[in-house]
């Protein structure tokens, strides 16, 4: 999870970095009650790069530049972002601008100092004086001197640096952080330094083990799989471009394997649902696989896209006769579900108007071994070999299509 | 060298689990030895007609060496679970558990160097020889007996390559799940190196994913220190599988400059390999194929050593 620059400004207060005085503002007419001295700088708080450029960051001489700014920056999308809140911030000048960060190298298996004594928006002239020093078990200040050295940095400053980089580092260890980095820490006149810019990225597992950082919003990483699979049921994959065969498998590498497939033989899968635990200490428990059938049958009537369902059956016997069960239990009604929704003590506003909307349910292709018993309704599509069902969902897919 | 015991005396912890729970009756029916499991405050009761202990280090003593533990317990328990373990010499730790945070297994790491300790995990099913030893999770009904290895990144994709291998009549000497995490406690090269040295691997299927540096960064191992034939796949080339981790540098250069890190296209990958006459591949149906090639006798034009040949 990457935390805004206003959380991570937080977070360097916590541990004595020191940073501007700023006030958030959600509002524009917020800054009529603006509690640092003008001028100010209005940042757009955005998990994105490049906001200086995008127009994201402007400064403001008083109130009126400053409600115009803050008005055009909220409704600027960054990377198709909008901001939610606004960061007021006192104007610094600074005599040089570093860059500082802490990073977990996964390579390595150790976190690695990195820095260069060119920070700010030239990011080719920063990459290119970059230094870094690998912590072996135990953080000294002693690393950081080292860093400091390689960036061509002595006297004083040594040490009030190296003091700042030893806080990154506690803060890195304490929140389970992945990465956290100062981009510009600005040196002033007189040799104080300010963290004019903070980037945080904190591990998945930060999220539950720390509260603080869970607090800081709902704001996932994409892409974030582990994430995905605790926060729900399960993991969803999708392409809404022109997909229409939805898969059901367990595991991560069986998905991976499917969709391969399905696009190595011009298939276009469109999502994937990993059945599995909610959580990864915990069980599969039969009246959870009911949920998650139920989910995921759900899902699907928001996808019509999804004419073929390719269900893949590889587990235990007896889960793979239970999501059989499940599925076939939801599917085979000879009306859609929705209908006997009044019965069920559920929902009973559903009219019939409604249900004539609903879309049909895909056509079915269970993949499963010789092994499992056959009890099941026959509209299914059977297959033990794993190719043969793709070939299959495929085929099918491609005949829904061209129906009317 | 790092090696592996596979031999009896197997610990449990954090045995009243519900994961455990589940999979310790399961391993045992399997013929596993597991000889006990502790869980803090549960000692002196019995779960599976196994004894529970309050601490590893009892355990140890009560029922000699224990060659291997394995950690069921919370993810943040993990690290001080693993603590335990060592500090009871306990040389071998499976972790189950998923989910564990990087830097609590960069303080494990530094640890189990110094004292030798071998890890497999975090969010690893296991390690699996079929019909005789089953340590971990996952389903095992699709392994059968044989003499090739199954090392991957995900025990859903071993399943499917077994279902294969089976179908050719290839059994599998062991499975092994380096497991899911950001910072595994051991990777491809060292159980590559384990089951080259194993005399019932004949050969080995190396199950992995694309745009992983690791498996690119595999190549030259396993073209000069490994003797057993490898059969390498790669799974994920189009599906939606989040990036691997990289190094420092290129994290930071990711992030300043926003591109996406270097990923290897489907060919690009197979080329890599073929360039040093190594099996890949294209898909999971030619693993079985490409194994009966390299399991055959050996012509006398082939330029790989023969495994008897280096032993």
């Amino acid at each position: 999870m990457e935390l805004l620059e206003y959380q991570a400004k937080q977070l360097f207060q916590q541990v004595g970095i020191p940073t501007l005085p700023s006030q958030i503002i959600s509002d524009a007419r917020e800054l009529k009650q603006l509690q640092i001295p003008y001028p100010i700088v209005l940042k757009s708080q955005v998990c994105s790069g490049g906001r200086g450029k995008a127009g994201g960051i402007k400064p403001a001489q008083n109130t009126i530049d400053a409600i115009a700014a803050a008005r055009n920056i909220f409704n600027l999308a960054i990377a198709g972002q909008y901001p939610d809140v606004l960061l007021a911030e006192a104007h610094y000048r600074s005599q040089q601008e570093i860059f500082l960060a802490v990073v977990l190298d996964y390579e390595l298996q150790r976190p690695v100092l990195l820095g260069s004594a060119y920070g700010g928006m030239d990011v080719n002239k920063l990459l290119a004086n970059l230094q870094q020093v690998v912590i072996e078990e135990f953080f000294s200040p002693f690393y950081a001197r080292h860093l400091l050295n390689q960036m061509g940095f002595s006297g004083e400053l040594v040490i009030s640096l190296s003091q700042v980089i030893g806080k990154m580092y506690d803060l890195l260890l304490a929140k389970d952080l992945d990465l956290i980095e100062i981009n510009p820490l600005g040196i002033g006149e007189n040799g104080e330094l300010m963290a004019l810019d903070g980037k945080v990225t904190a591990h998945d597992t930060a999220i539950q083990k720390h509260p603080d950082i869970a607090s800081f919003g709902d704001r996932p990483t994409p892409q974030s799989p582990l994430q995905a699979e605790e926060s729900n049921a399960l993991f969803w994959e999708h392409d809404i471009k022109g997909g229409n065969i939805g898969i059901i498998c367990f595991g991560v590498g069986s998905a991976a394997l499917l969709w391969d497939m399905i696009h190595n033989q011009k298939g276009h899968p469109a999502c994937c649902w990993i059945l599995g635990p909610r959580a990864q200490s915990l069980v599969f428990s039969p009246n959870e696989l009911d949920t998650q059938i139920m989910a995921i049958l759900e899902q699907l009537k928001t996808l019509p896209q999804v004419n073929v369902l390719l269900l893949n059956l590889v587990a235990d016997e007896e889960i793979n006769q239970q999501i059989l069960h499940y599925l076939v239990g939801q599917t085979n009604q000879p009306n859609p579900v929705i209908n006997r929704a009044p019965t069920l003590g559920k929902t009973p506003t559903v009219t019939t108007a409604t249900t004539q909307l609903e879309p049909p349910l895909p056509e079915i292709v269970v993949r499963c071994l010789p092994t499992i018993e056959n009890t099941f309704d026959s509209s299914l599509y059977w297959e033990t070999d794993l190719g043969d069902a793709i070939r299959r969902a495929i085929a099918l897919g491609k005949q829904t299509e061209i129906r009317p | 060298m790092m090696t592996w015991e596979t031999n009896e005396n197997i610990l449990v912890q954090g045995i009243d689990t519900p994961l455990a729970q589940y999979y310790v009756p399961r391993m045992l029916a399997y013929g596993t030895q597991i000889v006990a499991g502790v869980s803090a405050g549960k000692g002196g009761v019995t779960v599976h007609e196994l004894p529970v202990f309050d601490l590893v280090m009892t355990a140890n003593s009560e029922l000699g060496d224990i060659t291997t533990s394995l950690i069921f317990v919370d993810r943040f328990a993990v690290l001080d679970a693993a603590f335990e373990a060592i500090a009871a010499g306990i040389k071998q730790l499976i972790i189950v558990s998923a989910g564990v945070p990087p830097l609590d297994m960069v303080r494990l790491f530094c640890k189990a160097k110094r004292q030798k300790v071998r890890i497999l995990g975090p969010g690893s099913s296991g390690l699996i020889v079929p019909g005789k030893l089953w340590l971990g999770t996952g389903f095992v009904n699709h392994f059968q007996a044989g003499d090739v290895a199954l090392l991957s990144r995900f025990s859903s994709l071993s399943q499917e390559a077994a279902i294969l291998l089976n179908k050719e009549g290839l059994g599998q000497s062991c499975v092994i799940d380096v497991g899911n995490a950001d910072l595994p406690g051991s990777n491809f090269a060292q159980w590559l190196s384990i089951l080259d040295a194993d005399p019932k691997t004949k050969a080995i299927a190396l199950l992995g994913r694309y745009s992983s540096q690791e498996e690119i960064e595999l190549i030259p191992i396993i073209r000069d220190d490994i003797a057993t034939p490898v059969v390498t796949y790669l799974c994920g080339n189009h599906a939606p599988l989040h990036q691997s981790c990289h190094d420092a540098g290129t994290i930071i250069a990711n992030q300043l400059s926003y591109c996406l890190s270097e990923t290897y296209s489907e060919t690009e990958m197979a080329a890599a390999f073929k360039r040093e006459k190594l099996m890949f591949a294209r898909t999971l149906e030619d693993v079985p194929l490409l194994l009966k090639k390299a399991i055959a006798p050996a012509k006398s034009r082939s330029r790989r050593k023969s495994k008897t040949a280096v032993n």
